[in-house]
């Protein structure tokens, strides 16, 4: 005589074992026992880690300038961005290249402001017949480039 | 665990309570002896303790899937999974059917179903498993499983009609 499909089901179902055998129940509550991972521990000690890096990174950046300085000045071009760039020289003049009327062009000031020279410098022509001491300085504080774009 | 413990212990507890059985018989359809099964349930908690038990226990539905997953990657890394079904089939027609020395009639009928299920392939093992253990709807089983709902339902057909000579008095 076959089982009708209630009958089936009744019997795999009741058949079951409803409770845990007791070693697997008493390793779970063991389990419950140990306090859970805390959150996002994983994610915590990693960030901690990379701030170490970027801490330390920091440090031996500084620490590299501190003690030898870049003898390199930056290019003197200015651009759109910064029309103007600046450099102050130990005896307080202040060399400035700026963009006048479309042109690149040197101006000195002294430490007390009066325009000492001002001239164009965007070509190399221009550079060469620059008057001393202005040549020689502006020379000495940056690689010139060949020649000085005027800015877009 | 008593009352007075943390709440989310204590709701955890009671889960495990309430559905642990499941999750063992749910695992039990995957591995080959019933101490592989209780490793398994247990390894599956342990892990969803550490991640989440400082949040309400999960879905029933997930844990059951955690489970899957992880005997079936337990099933892909051993040698073939044809050759552990058929070796397991082997120590199934050995081991399980010695008779108890004296079996309840509950016992008697677990252990009916159970060898009666181990002659069906996986696929309908876990269905009957989920429908009529875990009580999961056929849209559930679908969900956890990967398969349209009405596939889920008609392996579940197929699971009763495959049973029911194994399981039906005999005249």
């Amino acid at each position: 005589m076959m089982l009708s499909d209630a009958e089936l089901e009744t019997l795999i179902r009741e058949s079951a074992d409803r409770q845990l055998p007791e070693p697997l129940g008493q390793e779970l509550q063991r389990v419950l026992e140990t306090p859970p991972r805390t959150r996002n521990s994983k994610l915590l000690a990693t960030a901690a880690l990379l701030t170490l890096v970027a801490i330390l990174s920091g440090v031996c950046v500084w620490q590299a300038f501190s003690c030898n300085p870049p003898t390199r000045t930056p290019a003197l071009q200015p651009s759109c961005d910064n029309p103007m760039v600046s450099i102050m020289k130990p005896n307080g003049t202040t060399m400035r290249l700026v963009i006048d009327q479309g042109k690149t062009t040197l101006q000195v000031h002294d430490a007390q402001g009066r325009l000492l020279y001002s001239g164009a410098c965007e070509t190399r022509e221009e550079r060469e017949q620059m008057p001393e001491p202005y040549r020689t300085s502006l020379a000495q504080l940056s690689d010139w480039p060949e020649s000085l774009n005027p800015p877009h | 665990m008593s009352r007075d413990a943390p709440d989310h212990l204590y709701r955890w507890s009671r889960w495990i309570h309430d559905h642990g059985w499941k999750l063992l018989a749910h695992a039990r359809q995957f591995c080959r002896l019933t101490h592989e099964a209780e490793d398994l349930v247990q390894e599956v908690m342990t892990e969803l303790w550490e991640k989440h038990g400082h949040h309400p226990p999960p879905d029933l539905s997930f844990v059951l899937t955690r489970i899957r997953q992880r005997a079936i990657d337990g099933l892909r890394s051993s040698r073939s999974r044809d050759r552990r079904e058929e070796s397991w089939q082997n120590e199934q027609s050995t081991q399980e059917i010695l008779p108890p020395d004296s079996p309840s009639d509950l016992e008697h009928d677990r252990r009916r179903v159970q060898i009666a299920l181990d002659q069906l392939p996986l696929i309908f093992r876990e269905v009957v498993s989920l429908k009529l253990w875990s009580d999961l709807t056929f849209e559930e089983i679908a969900d956890l499983l990967s398969i349209p709902k009405n596939t889920a339902a008609s392996r579940y057909r197929l699971a009763l009609d495959k049973l029911r000579p194994l399981l039906s008095p005999l005249e």
